[in-house]
């Protein structure tokens, strides 16, 4: 099993007119998670993946998803 | 200047800071196994440099610090930065524990340099690795 979490976020923020900078400052986080979690280098936290979601606008199963 | 840039800078001085205590940690062990210096006053500096490096590579300085500042210091990259190269020094260690006991045994070495030997081998390299980690990641 090789399964890898995809993400949106990149898109998302840029659809909301958000600096990594900004987004960070939104949900207390450096911006170098923000950037990790966007290449996909950082798997985020439950609790992470949820601040983002709530902060960006978007159901997290949008944001977040499995790939294969 | 924002908060979040604060941190970025911060970290990134708090990185490069990582790279020159793994240079002198590095240096002072050839150092003093090259001029054979293990005298307890010298051994009890070493003790507490390596006391405080090994600390600041783990989360304890942050515990008690309730600044927003400190928080986005030890978001959850950097708590995973420090897990991984925790385990890097770890690894290290095993390392550097196996190549000083098979040098060992063909060269007389003191409890003392062999114990500097891997002390530093695994902070050297997990220090290397979590300012690896860090500026990779701000890029």
């Amino acid at each position: 099993m090789n399964e890898t979490l995809g993400n949106d976020l990149k898109a998302a923020r840029e659809a909301a007119g958000l600096t990594q900078g900004a987004l960070a400052e939104a949900i207390g986080v450096s911006r170098k998670t923000i950037n990790t979690v966007e290449n996909g280098v950082f798997q985020p936290s439950t609790l992470l993946a949820l601040k983002l979601a709530r902060a960006l606008g978007r159901p997290v199963e949008s944001l977040f998803w499995i790939a294969d | 200047m924002g908060l979040v840039e604060k941190a970025e800078r911060n970290s990134l001085l708090r990185a490069i800071l990582f790279y020159l205590l793994a240079l002198s940690l590095l240096a002072s062990t050839i150092l003093s196994i090259a001029n054979g210096h293990d005298e307890p006053n010298r051994l009890l500096a070493w003790f507490m440099l390596i006391g405080l490096t090994a600390l600041n590579l783990t989360s304890v300085p942050f515990l008690f610090r309730q600044h927003r500042l400190s928080a986005l210091m030890n978001d959850e990259t950097t708590r995973d930065h420090r897990r991984s190269s925790l385990a890097t020094g770890f690894w290290a260690m095993i390392l550097a524990t196996a190549a000083t006991i098979a040098t060992a045994s063909f060269v007389p070495l003191s409890a003392v340099a062999l114990g500097r030997v891997v002390v530093t081998a695994g902070l050297t390299a997990a220090l290397t690795a979590f300012a690896t980690l860090e500026l990779r990641a701000s890029r």
